[in-house]
């Protein structure tokens, strides 16, 4: 009898366990289809530090794909709308309209990343209870550092659906960095009208019409924390107008950061040093005659690592 | 603390009779919300008490959001040339030939980022060959050490000038453009841009 204790016990931890990762797998599965599979309306209420910000958004699925509808209720009047791919922006108080192509082809909330066991190298994610959030029932998922290179996240995903209603952005103190949060949401039936209003009046900027960019810059961090790796290399006309940027991004699935590398101009000052608003911080160096800058929604300590390693490929080489 | 708060008080600890609890609830129904909030704190403040304080439900501000989203008021803004200093949160979506543009319509653009002094150890935990492919892992050289980083930060409140400004704000920007399609923050950096714009607004 007491043997048969000692084979139960570990067999039923061990179920447990199994049983956990299986439910992870589902809610995080479940969170994906969420984002997609859904026609829903609602507002939005974005937090950070002791400010709001309040959207109307509307989100259509169907055959043809998916489109969102984002109509800011606070400042001056705007309402985006992504949909083929594009992004029209409409400024109603200006009479302008903007078109550009969506250069971030993700959906309104955080997108998990195809590679779930990677990223369980670096978080550790768990579910850790239930909620309620604009009326509606909710599990709870924890995204939590295993390091103090990334901030951690908790997501409420509502239950029947797996759509996201709330993230929490964390530091590493468990302090809120941000929030965003649906306060009101209704899912609908049916896709709502996805058509894009005409506005013969209005002024229409086409914003891609000079995009030119290349790829393959000669720069590079040599010191990255676990599990970050580049995801964007790329040289672009400088923003200021004159030479060019080095723009490298680095992520690790959850976290982005963007190393710029252009040249300094004269009689001008860059950042030398740390400097953050909100949950982005940056760092700024100048090597040689160039002014590298790191920026990102990570710890100041990432983005001080990674600019302090910044280096001219065949530099890096010789070392 | 006023007679209402001590009924709530008592409410909570489950100590109102059965009286008083219909007269506090019939009072209950002049201003439902703002009871209701009340009631949600001295909630927290007895369940902190009880060392029963629930995480999630304390980070829960869905009724102060509700309230704050009801007593919004009409803001009136007229865009402004120079000096008044705003955000343009469509520089999100903005290749580089949006700066010239974003010109032309008049629209300042800076962030106020915040200088701050670090003092701290940091041990680098993977070094990376310098012609790293983009879809390489790369590897760590001692998992270890990111465990035992100590970071100690003090904010000097020094603002980098306007031109320093005007550079983050332009890196700032791009990054967000690249960052929901390297990771998993989705629309959260351009979120982020919009929060900044009601920022520099007030």
């Amino acid at each position: 009898m007491l043997m048969n204790r000692f084979v139960l016990f570990p067999v039923l931890i061990l179920a447990s366990f199994g049983l956990q990762a299986e439910s992870l797998d589902h809610w995080l599965d479940k969170m994906k289809q969420g984002m997609e599979a859904n026609n829903y309306q609602g507002t939005l209420v974005i937090r950070q530090d002791d400010k709001m910000e309040t959207l109307r958004v509307i989100h259509g699925h169907n055959e043809g794909g998916n489109w969102e509808t984002l109509e800011f209720l606070s400042g001056e009047p705007r309402k985006v709308i992504r949909k083929d791919g594009k992004v029209t922006t409409i400024f109603p108080e200006r009479k302008l309209v903007t078109v550009s192509q969506d250069m971030v082809h993700s959906p309104l909330h955080p997108q998990l990343p195809q590679n779930r066991e990677l990223l369980k190298q670096y978080y550790n994610i768990s579910l850790v209870g239930k909620g309620r959030i604009a009326g509606k029932e909710t599990q709870v998922l924890e995204i939590m550092p295993k390091d103090q290179y990334r901030y951690g996240f908790i997501f409420w995903l509502e239950n029947e659906t797996g759509l996201l209603l709330k993230c929490d952005m964390l530091d590493e103190k468990r302090g809120i960095i941000e929030q965003l949060m649906f306060s009101e949401l209704e899912f609908l039936d049916q896709s709502p009208a996805s058509n894009i209003p005409e506005y013969p009046d209005f002024k229409l900027i086409d914003l891609d019409r000079d995009r030119k960019t290349q790829t393959t810059s000669d720069w590079n961090a040599k010191t990255l924390p676990e599990g970050f790796m580049l995801t964007q290399n790329s040289i672009k006309p400088s923003f200021h107008g004159e030479g060019i940027v080095h723009h490298l991004v680095y992520s690790d699935g959850m976290a982005s950061v963007s190393v710029f590398v252009e040249k300094q101009m004269p009689d001008k000052t860059s950042l030398n040093g740390v400097s953050n608003m909100g949950a982005l911080n940056a760092y700024g160096q100048l090597i040689n005659d160039y002014q590298v800058t790191v920026i990102g929604e990570v710890p100041i300590a990432t983005v001080k690592l990674i600019g302090e390693s910044v280096a001219h490929t065949e530099t890096a080489m010789q070392e | 603390m006023n007679n209402r708060d001590e009924q709530i008080s008592s409410l909570m600890d489950d100590a109102l009779e059965q009286q008083e609890l219909d007269a506090f609830m019939q009072d209950l129904k002049r201003d439902p919300v703002d009871e209701a909030e009340r009631i949600k704190r001295y909630q927290i403040m007895g369940d902190a008490m009880r060392n029963d304080l629930n995480a999630i439900s304390f980070m829960d501000i869905s009724a102060a959001v509700q309230r704050a989203i009801d007593n919004e008021p009409e803001l009136d803004y007229t865009p402004q040339k120079s000096p008044r200093r705003t955000f343009d949160f469509s520089a999100w979506l903005r290749p580089l030939s949006g700066v010239a543009i974003a010109a032309s319509v008049a629209m300042v653009t800076v962030i106020t980022f915040r200088t701050v002094e670090t003092s701290s150890e940091i041990n680098p935990v993977q070094t990376v060959a310098s012609t790293q492919p983009s879809t390489q892992l790369v590897v760590p050289v001692n998992p270890q050490i990111s465990q035992q980083i100590q970071v100690v930060s003090t904010d000097r409140s020094a603002t980098p000038n306007a031109m320093t400004q005007k550079q983050l704000n332009d890196y700032m920007m791009n990054h967000s453009e690249y960052a929901g399609q390297a990771s998993m923050q989705g629309m959260m950096p351009y979120v982020r841009v919009v929060s900044f714009d009601a920022k520099t607004r007030q």
